[in-house]
């Protein structure tokens, strides 16, 4: 059996104590940094290691050869300048906005719908409403595509049967509508299964005893549903602009980001710079940005409705 | 701190110097691809072998070549021809590998960036080709290699892959573009085909939008159809012989005014997207388009026996009399990498693959696509009549728009400069702003992105 020495403290005449312990010992100590450390050593590689090496590469004119030239906050300063940038934040901040304001609260109102005591079969639209975010994002666009052509489009066959002209769904002035429509279809169902837990977490007696003191329903869910929901949608609302802010592929395959980069996304001018354009130093600097913009957004959610859904 | 315990504090700063270790190193720059030994330059392509007289040869080292695809028409044509090249090359062990669509150009740069991984042999799409000519060209130059083929190839497929005077990329296929057109609509119109030049064709159309019917189409939100224009004008494109980009010109300001005064007048309408697009064709609501010969094998796809026995092709109508009648659109090259270990038995395998006659018919009849070289275009197995296209025999129109086909210019910026042309073209068909004034601000911005 090896034996290991080890410091144990000082004796209480001051001098070091040693101690020899049996090597199981010694393995017992560093036996459960081995266990986590697959994580760390994952997490080194593949997330911590490529933001320190994107850093180092917004700072370079890099063509992803090896021709690296140090340009400093070059590719940051000329972010500002760049028109097509300023575009893909406002289109971007347009899709957040509605998928704020649009997808959620219809999200929310399929939630208390399919919660409510008068619905029955609720597994199957539960099943039925997840089942577009199932499917293939670039298949839908495809398909939504198709629908919003304007000679043949499903759409516009149904505008014409109303008497109504068609619309031009993927010109300027109406794709990125389109595309929160594509994203609506998508994403609804799992941001009502989101609030459809937190709802489900409200205790029943609390609207007993709100019944009892003569609460009608809207009462009951303007005073207790929505503020016990507070948490739940302080969740939905970070992850709704965590995802909206790297949207991708509806924009892409409906639209390819145009017409004039109408419907162009933060991360679609990224994938743009860097792998269409070889600006690799100036696509890593644009996603640094992204990241402080929704690191930021985050922060500001969490510490202005944080503090509320947890009461204090 | 205390060496014999493993404090927790001490597992996280050693697992953080060693991380901030690894980064370091990795943030170097990648070590410049080291082209591999040639007989000739180290950035060209080896040259043909000479005969030598001898004695009994060493044997051959064992070669692999790998082979980066992005479709299964190549790769189907790869797979049928593997095995008689092994008998020609036994040494030589080929493998193809299919990446589809823009994923391939992706991990190409990935590989060209980290200086390893890439195959010896890229078939690069031609839209796709400028991203790789930016900075040092991880690509081998084939211009020594094809100095034995100018007679006989056409050498404007070399176009697309060659900049400044090098040639990176030799393509598969021809893409001579003609027109394309419903024969039963223009007779009933009483238009005779084919029709001289385009001011003939924007007069006499006239009587197709009489009836209803859209003469032509043309994208209102792309560049592919006023390149293809202003290419058979000889422009050279987009850019200069030198990569100067040219679009701001009086020659491309006429050619977009024209284009948007077909659209705006009703000869032309703007193409539907997608599927909408061969509906219309199918339907008899756009009457002729333009495109390259695989866009006759879309039109026959898509439309089926719906347009079976309608359709005829006609050299496109000229900018002026004599002029040429044809243009190029689409085209993938065989490019070999800085990164190969066999460049010589890379060279070897394409030459092969291309410019035997039997391998290049196999290709057509696995895609369609009809060789870009000349002898090979009077052969009877291209001739055939087409019954899709009313009986027509279409190589031999592609046989004499091969000797038409004009030259084109690229440059690192092209795919910048269609991105921006896309947003021009965009601006004076459906904003109704003036050619001039969409062409300026697009090179002003491409100047921008240039410097």
């Amino acid at each position: 059996m090896s034996v290991r020495t080890v410091d144990v403290g000082h004796s209480a005449a001051g001098r070091p104590a040693r101690r020899h312990l049996p090597r199981y010992a010694l393995e017992r100590r560093v036996l459960p940094y081995i266990f986590i450390s697959p994580f760390f050593i994952l997490f080194a590689v593949f997330s911590l290691f490529p933001l320190v090496q994107a850093l180092y590469y917004s700072t370079m004119k890099w063509t992803g050869g090896s021709d690296m030239t140090f340009i400093g906050l070059r590719n940051y300063i000329n972010l500002f300048d760049d028109p097509v940038f300023i575009q893909a934040v406002s289109n971007t901040t347009y899709y957040a906005i509605g998928a704020v304001f649009v997808i959620q609260p219809i999200a929310l109102m399929l939630a208390l719908v399919v919660n409510s005591q008068l619905v029955r079969l609720k597994s199957f639209f539960r099943v039925g409403v997840i089942l577009p975010n199932l499917t293939s994002s670039v298949a839908a666009a495809i398909m939504f595509m198709l629908m919003f052509d304007h000679s043949y489009g499903l759409f516009n066959q149904g505008l014409l049967a109303l008497g109504l002209p068609p619309a031009k769904w993927l010109d300027q002035d109406l794709v990125k509508f389109s595309v929160l429509l594509v994203a609506a279809w998508r994403y609804v169902g799992i941001n009502m299964l989101y609030w459809l837990a937190g709802l489900q977490s409200i205790p029943g007696e609390v609207y007993e005893a709100a019944a009892v003191d003569g609460a009608n329903s809207w009462t009951q869910f303007w005073h207790i549903t929505l503020p016990l929901l507070r948490p739940v949608g302080l969740f939905v609302l970070v992850i709704t602009i965590i995802g909206t802010f790297q949207l991708f592929a509806e924009p892409s395959v409906l639209a390819g980001g145009g017409p004039k980069n109408a419907s162009l996304t933060i991360a679609m001018y990224i994938y743009r710079a860097g792998f269409q354009f070889s600006r690799m130093g100036y696509a890593s600097a644009m996603g640094y940005v992204l990241a402080a913009m929704i690191f930021a957004l985050s922060l500001a959610q969490v510490r202005l409705f944080g503090s509320r859904a947890d009461g204090k | 701190m205390d060496r014999k315990k493993l404090s927790r504090r001490d597992f996280l700063r050693m697992g953080a110097l060693t991380t901030a270790g690894a980064a370091l190193v990795a943030c170097a720059p990648p070590p410049a691809a080291q082209p591999q030994p040639a007989p000739a330059k180290a950035t060209e392509a080896p040259k043909p072998a000479e005969a030598k007289p001898t004695a009994a040869p060493a044997a051959p080292q064992p070669v692999s070549l790998t082979i980066w695809t992005f479709g299964s028409f190549f790769t189907d044509f790869y797979k049928k021809i593997f095995p008689k090249y092994k008998e020609l090359a036994p040494s030589v062990d080929l493998k193809v590998e299919e990446i589809q669509g823009a994923q391939m150009w992706d991990n190409l740069t990935a590989a060209f960036s980290a200086g390893k991984g890439a195959p010896d042999i890229a078939d690069i799409e031609q839209g796709a080709m400028s991203r790789f000519f930016k900075g040092n060209i991880s690509l081998l130059d084939l211009g020594d290699s094809m100095k034995t083929h100018t007679g006989d190839y056409v050498m404007a497929r070399c176009d697309p892959y060659s900049y400044k005077g090098k040639i990176y990329g030799v393509d598969h296929c021809l893409c001579p573009v003609v027109m394309f057109y419903r024969w039963d609509l223009f007779e009933k119109a009483g238009i005779t085909m084919p029709i001289a030049t385009w001011q003939d064709f924007k007069t006499a159309t006239v009587k197709l939008k009489d009836q209803g019917v859209a003469a032509i189409s043309f994208a209102d939100r792309g560049w592919a159809d006023y390149h293809m224009l202003l290419t058979q004008g000889g422009t050279g494109g987009f850019f200069d012989e030198k990569g100067e980009p040219i679009f701001d010109s009086p020659v491309h300001v006429d050619t977009l005014k024209w284009y948007v005064d077909m659209i705006k007048n009703g000869l032309a309408i703007p193409t539907p997207a997608g599927a909408a697009a061969y509906a219309a064709l199918g339907e008899g609501k756009i009457a002729s388009q333009i495109g390259a010969d695989w866009y006759g094998g879309f039109l026959k796809n898509n439309i089926k026996d719906q347009g079976k026995g309608k359709w005829k092709a006609v050299p496109m109508p000229a900018w002026k009399t004599g002029g040429s009648r044809t243009s190029a659109n689409g085209g993938t090259g065989y490019t070999i990498t800085k990164q190969s270990k066999a460049p010589q038995e890379a060279w070897k395998f394409i030459e092969w693959a291309l410019f035997d006659k039997d391998n290049k018919y196999l290709e057509y009849q696995i895609n369609g696509l009809l060789p870009p070289i000349k002898s090979m275009l009077s052969d009877p197995r291209y001739l055939t009549p087409d019954e899709w296209f009313s009986g027509q025999k279409l190589g031999e129109l592609y046989l004499e728009m091969a000797k038409e086909q004009p030259r084109h210019n690229r440059s690192p910026y092209f795919t910048e400069a269609t991105t921006l042309i896309n947003d021009a073209v965009f601006g004076a068909v459906s904003e109704g702003k003036p050619a001039e004034v969409v062409l300026n601000n697009a090179m002003k911005e491409l100047r921008k992105q240039m410097a």
